[in-house]
């Protein structure tokens, strides 16, 4: 009985996975195809050899870069937002919350209104920024070791503090917002390979990190004192794991700006799909991510073209409904 | 009787002091042009009395002696006129002739919150402010006694320089200040001959079809109900972006997000490009904004590359040192600009 029920969860698993791949798969040939521009079939395999095109241009140096793009960020924020409900044991987790993005917003905010002439830098200094708030939630929340819950409040009292000091910036250099305002709205608008090839890289680093991290994950999941007593030396593996997860996300943050909702609610689904083992979750949040970003942008930038909705705002849109439908389906089943 | 000379010396001195303080006021009255019974009537337009509830005209009695000016765009044109102000916006270009010659206060007036114990500290008589600032501090001002009078943007329904022009009669006539506008429409008279005259000479700029494109990547475009696409079109330019299928005009704004895929399929041949935020105070040189842009060309050049503009480096970077904004009277500088550098690109 017990081995038919392992079967039928690994066929289960296998399957959600396996679907993952092909959904990601046909959204990314969908999002080459449509967009601001509508080309027929024909001239978007015409001009895979042709590159000297006007279609080539859009298709391979615009489209292409930009489904990468979404891909890795939402693989990265689901990874993020997976790694730090683990560690701090609470569903309500995410970059957002733990001061990350805040900090990598701060310093983004600073760059773009007084120090423009270092735009260039901007992803590494972004990522500073979001370590820094990083190593200040937790030098607030280290009283003889962390506590998951001390975690949370220190990273919204620095979550708050750090919009605040961001508001400030804004309010003394209101006529320059533009570039700001974009960013902070979290979009893939006007990216191309330079900034995927950024991404790609980082993205990739912390992605395989976050893997290394799946038997920790496990063990701190079931609570400080089994973790413990499985050998798991758990304040050190939650430092890590919360450097890895702010890693992930300041490099999305740095790239594409603030997107919200995707480390909270993928990990949500993941779980609902494939269980709670990390090992099957966290591949399967990072696909479900992907997927979920990809949709969000497409539809964005397609939907009042040849203007465009900003992913992060997309986001919020579907986001916040859903995360509701979460929470209410968790409630029913209680 | 020495109590008598007494109080007669004493009825003497006041009468003096009465009639040499009626002399002083009599002369600080003329400083800003006529007796102080000419008082001043600005019109409202009709967009402004729907949208803000305010009446056909603003009326003061008594001309104003201590004007607080809180928005960039009257403040020049108000100088030009000889209207006197004890406070401006601090966004003005210090750099200009006029700026020097301004001895008013500059203070934060266009920053999103307003230290209203400083403006009322300079004791204003009148208040020229935005009316999108009505509710928050406008209605404050009011209540304390001050007369404030509202500006409102209006959508570009005629061109750039009849914009300005309206606003130098509007400001010119309420001022009484005839001399003055005289001056200044000849001025106007001048610069649409000019512009007449810049046409004949280039010919073949004719019909010339260009992008207006905001900033690097390029996520905004200006139609030509913009000020600076009006100007570019009075100069005889066509702009692509009014005729780009879907793009269109989202609560009135004309400053339109265009995709980066449009503008690689339209393949402008030419592009005007200024800083987000022009005419509203930033400030950035014509150089750095023009190596961002070389900086953004040479990162994403698969894209960039194919847009004839920049491959022939038919690009005109409007920097804030030499393309002020085109709020009110830097209309002048923004076209002469305009006629000298469009014929070499």
């Amino acid at each position: 009985m017990k081995g038919s029920q392992d079967h039928i969860s690994v066929l289960r698993k296998s399957t959600v996975i396996i679907t993952c791949f092909v959904l990601l798969g046909i959204l990314a040939l969908i999002a080459l195809r449509i967009g601001s521009v509508s080309y027929t079939n024909s001239q978007i395999i015409e001009s895979l050899f042709d590159t000297n095109s006007t279609v080539h241009t859009v298709i391979i140096n615009l489209r292409l870069p930009r489904v990468i793009l979404a891909v890795f960020v939402g693989m990265c924020l689901a990874a993020s937002g997976t790694l730090l409900q683990a560690v701090m044991q609470n569903p309500l987790a995410d970059p957002g919350i733990i001061g990350v993005s805040s900090g990598a917003s701060v310093v983004a905010t600073i760059v773009f209104l007084v120090t423009p002439s270092l735009l260039g830098a901007l992803p590494l200094l972004a990522f500073v920024g979001a370590a820094g708030a990083c190593c200040l939630i937790y030098v607030m929340a280290w009283k003889r070791g962390v506590d998951p819950v001390r975690i949370i409040l220190a990273g919204t009292a620095i979550n708050t503090m750090l919009g605040g000091v961001s508001s400030f910036l804004t309010l003394l250099n209101s006529d320059n917002l533009q570039g700001v305002l974009s960013w902070m709205n979290g979009s893939l608008s006007a990216k191309s390979w330079s900034q995927t090839n950024v991404l790609i890289i980082y993205g990739t680093i912390g992605l395989v990190l976050a893997l290394f991290c799946i038997k920790a994950a496990n063990a701190l999941q079931l609570g400080d004192d089994m973790a413990k007593n499985l050998g798991l030396r758990v304040n050190l593996m939650r430092v890590i794991l919360s450097a890895v997860a702010a890693f992930l996300a300041a490099s999305t943050v740095a790239v594409a700006g603030m997107i919200g909702f995707v480390g909270l609610i993928v990990p949500h689904i993941a779980r609902l799909l494939m269980g709670s083992n990390h090992k099957s979750m966290l591949p399967g949040s990072m696909l479900m991510g992907a997927i979920v970003v990809l949709f969000a942008d497409t539809v964005g930038r397609t939907i009042v073209s040849p203007m465009e909705i900003p992913l992060g705002i997309v986001m919020s849109v579907l986001g916040g409904p859903f995360f509701l439908y979460l929470l209410r389906r968790g409630r029913k089943e209680c | 009787m020495k109590n008598l000379i007494k109080k007669l010396t004493a009825c003497l001195l006041v009468g003096i002091l009465a009639a040499g303080c009626s002399a002083n006021t009599k002369k600080e009255d003329n400083k800003n042009g006529g007796s102080n019974t000419q008082g001043v009537t600005l019109a409202y337009s009709k967009e402004a009395q729907e949208k803000y509830g305010l009446p056909e005209t603003f009326e003061l009695e008594k001309t104003p002696e201590r004007l607080v000016v809180m928005t960039l765009g009257p403040t020049e044109i108000l100088h030009n006129l000889g209207v006197e102000m004890i406070a401006v916006p601090d966004i003005l270009d210090e750099s200009s002739d006029w700026a020097k010659e301004l001895k008013a206060e500059r203070l934060p007036f266009t920053a999103k919150t307003l230290d209203t114990e400083s403006v009322l500290a300079l004791e204003p008589d009148m208040i020229i402010m935005s009316a999108s600032k009505k509710e928050a501090y406008g209605n404050f001002f009011e209540e304390k006694g001050i007369a404030v009078y509202y500006t409102v943007t209006n959508t570009m329904d005629s061109g750039a320089i009849d914009e300005v022009k309206a606003q130098v009669e509007l400001y010119g006539n309420g001022f009484h200040r005839d001399a003055e506008v005289k001056t200044l429409m000849s001025r106007f008279d001048q610069l649409e001959a000019d512009i007449e005259q810049w046409k004949k000479d280039n010919a073949d700029l004719q019909g010339q079809k260009m992008m207006i494109l905001l900033e690097a990547p390029f996520t905004y475009t200006n139609t030509s109900k913009t000020s600076l696409g009006n100007m570019m079109e009075s100069l005889g330019f066509v702009n692509m972006a009014d005729t780009i299928e879907g793009l269109e005009s989202v609560m009135g704004t004309q400053t339109l997000q265009i995709s980066t895929e449009v503008i690689v399929e339209q393949n402008p041949p030419m592009i005007i490009t200024q800083p987000s935020g022009a005419g509203a105070g930033i400030s950035i040189t014509t150089e750095t904004y023009k190596n961002n842009h070389e900086k953004e060309f040479t990162d994403n050049s698969a894209v960039w590359s194919k847009i004839d503009a920049v491959k022939n480096n038919k690009i005109l970077y409007l920097g804030t040192d030499v393309f002020p904004g085109t709020t009110g009277l830097g209309i002048f500088t923004c076209y002469k600009y305009l006629m000298e550098a469009l014929p070499k690109l």
